[in-house]
């Protein structure tokens, strides 16, 4: 059905420019992919094939709605505008916990067994091509498809190993966070490097010797073959290319992470925290309070662990981000999401004292974590004595930070004298003298009125609604 | 990599493959699939062939086996019974 969009300022997506099929574009703060000419045959070959049917309802692929052709930057080589479904929060794989950048690597290659089956392939494999929706990841870049061509390999087979198998290998055998070793590789980890780092154990998995260590031994004597590199095969059937997916997925689906054992993963079982069941009670109850009083559509959980008071925020219809820096809470957390259908919670890694930077060309690829906010309100729970005692933030500090990141923020004040601050300070010299009740109060009224405030049971912490002030 | 076909019938296919190989990569495929991938991926061709053959038919498979493991037991229970009967 066609839809009529008005020439308004656009704004060009900065990590929407190596693709010469298309590129994705804002106006008026609505998202649309301008489909260019020499693309028209894969877009109607996508859209008649069944392709784009079978994958939209199965919720694989971001649907979409054709609209006329708005005016862009590139109008000369424009065919065609559509518009995706909005994804309501932009995350980045080096944000995804272990299972989600696994069933991440899952949906590519269903996507792309189901686009084989439909004579298509994908020519690329990013993981950046993946967002999370509902809880579930999807598939959102519409023009990877491109028309099969029987012998010739699998052009994103490369990018595929690099940014997804890669890392997923390192996470999986060495350690969960290693993800975040893809930041300065822009999403990827070279095939070698990664090769070095898994060492021989994992010549034993026959999918991890092949795809990674026989792989890496490929591209390094690439360099020293003489003949030509072959771009096309008899021998490459699409028997082999389903057999190569299978392969993959064999591989990836083998990998496993038990996060039982980080620092944070277990903090709300019995006897982990000082909280006696009636405080939580009244803590959960607050909290909701607070928030049906200030009805927020997008809630940071900063500090969230495995979601409890995320789910709380869930309730309420809000899109809830459980931001952590414990990669096993993170992934329990999405573990209880997949068990539950929780739709309205995404866990995403973030440390707050140094947050996702901006990367890419010019910096503007891929957004900081700051560029992608505000948040309606953030949930600061069980966090502010981490930041002020374990890593030294005054307090002031703490209110500008949080100042740059909602207009509503529930914060939970944790005096010196609770036993969990008692235990940050047992093998340090006490040099916090400002942390006291009032100073906290004094410095977060330099940036927040305080709306309510209520002291919590048979504790020594409180907690606090408070509204952002115009400066 | 290619060996010329002597029988006519096979021609055909191998000069589609050959203008393949001197077409341009399609219209809008951008990425650099990168040095040693495509090598890679016609070397263990075969093993990924018969990996997917394999699955697809896996029953099949497995009732060939078993069926070979069965054998050696049936003969030693005839030559008994022949033994038997004199």
């Amino acid at each position: 059905m066609e839809k009529k969009a008005t020439t308004k300022t656009t704004i060009h997506n900065g990590a929407s420019f190596r693709d010469p099929s298309g590129f994705v574009f804002e106006t008026e703060g609505v998202v649309y992919r301008q489909v260019n000419r020499q693309y028209e045959k894969e877009y109607q070959a996508l859209m008649s094939s069944g392709l784009y049917e079978a994958l939209t309802k199965s919720g694989s692929l971001i649907p979409h709605q054709e609209v006329s052709t708005v005016k862009t930057q590139q109008p000369d080589i424009a065919w065609k505008t559509i518009q995706p479904e909005p994804i309501p929060f932009i995350s980045y794989p080096y944000e995804w916990p272990f299972s989600m950048l696994k069933d991440a690597a899952l949906l590519t290659l269903h996507v792309q067994k189901t686009a084989l089956a439909h004579n298509m392939s994908l020519k690329d494999a990013s993981s950046f091509n993946v967002q999370f929706k509902k809880g579930k990841p999807i598939f959102i870049d519409t023009l990877s498809f491109e028309i099969y061509k029987e012998g010739v390999p699998w052009i994103a087979y490369r990018q595929f190993t690099e940014q997804f198998l890669a890392p997923l290998c390192l996470m999986a055998k060495i350690d969960p966070g290693l993800g975040q070793l893809t930041q300065p590789f822009l999403g990827s980890i070279p095939v070698p490097t990664a090769s070095r780092l898994l060492g021989l154990r994992s010549l034993l998995n026959p999918g991890i010797f092949l795809h990674i260590h026989a792989h890496a031994a490929s591209q390094k004597t690439a360099v020293r073959r003489r003949k030509k590199e072959p771009t096309a095969s008899k021998r490459f059937s699409k028997t082999a290319f389903l057999g190569l997916l299978e392969s993959l997925e064999k591989t990836i689906k083998k990998l496993q992470y038990d996060p039982n054992n980080t620092q944070w993963s277990n903090y709300y079982k019995k006897g982990e925290n000082n909280y006696t069941a009636e405080t939580i009670t009244q803590k959960e109850k607050t909290v909701r309070q607070y928030l049906d009083a200030i009805k927020p559509t997008t809630v940071w959980d900063m500090g969230a662990n495995t979601g409890t008071f995320s789910s709380v925020a869930a309730k309420t219809g809000a899109l809830v981000l459980a931001f952590d820096n414990d990669w096993g809470a993170l992934e329990k957390s999405y573990q209880a999401i997949q068990k539950n259908k929780e739709e309205h919670i995404l866990p995403l890694f973030c440390d707050l004292t140094n947050p996702t930077p901006s990367l890419g060309w010019m910096n503007k690829e891929r957004l900081s974590l700051q560029q992608r906010g505000p948040a309606n309100a953030v949930l600061a729970l069980a966090l502010v004595h981490h930041l002020a005692i374990s890593q030294n933030m005054p307090l002031p500090h703490i209110a500008a930070c949080f100042a740059t990141l909602s207009e509503y923020l529930i914060i939970e004040y944790i005096d010196k004298e609770d036993s969990q601050v008692q235990k940050l300070l047992t093998r340090r010299e006490d040099i916090f003298s400002t942390y006291t009740q009032g100073h906290f109060e004094k410095s977060f009224q330099k940036h927040f009125a305080i709306i309510k405030s209520h002291p919590l049971e048979n504790s020594k912490r409180a907690l606090y609604l408070m509204k952002k002030q115009a400066p | 990599m290619y060996r010329t076909m002597p029988s006519m019938k096979k021609a055909a296919p191998v000069a589609i493959l050959f203008l393949l190989l001197l077409s341009p990569m399609p219209a809008g495929a951008y990425l650099d699939p990168g040095s040693g991938s495509y090598f890679l991926q016609i070397a263990a061709a075969a093993l990924f062939s018969s990996l997917f053959f394999i699955k697809a038919n896996w029953l099949a498979v497995k009732a060939f086996f078993s069926k070979s493991f069965r054998k050696p037991s049936s003969n030693g229970e005839k030559s008994n019974n022949k033994n038997n009967d004199t």
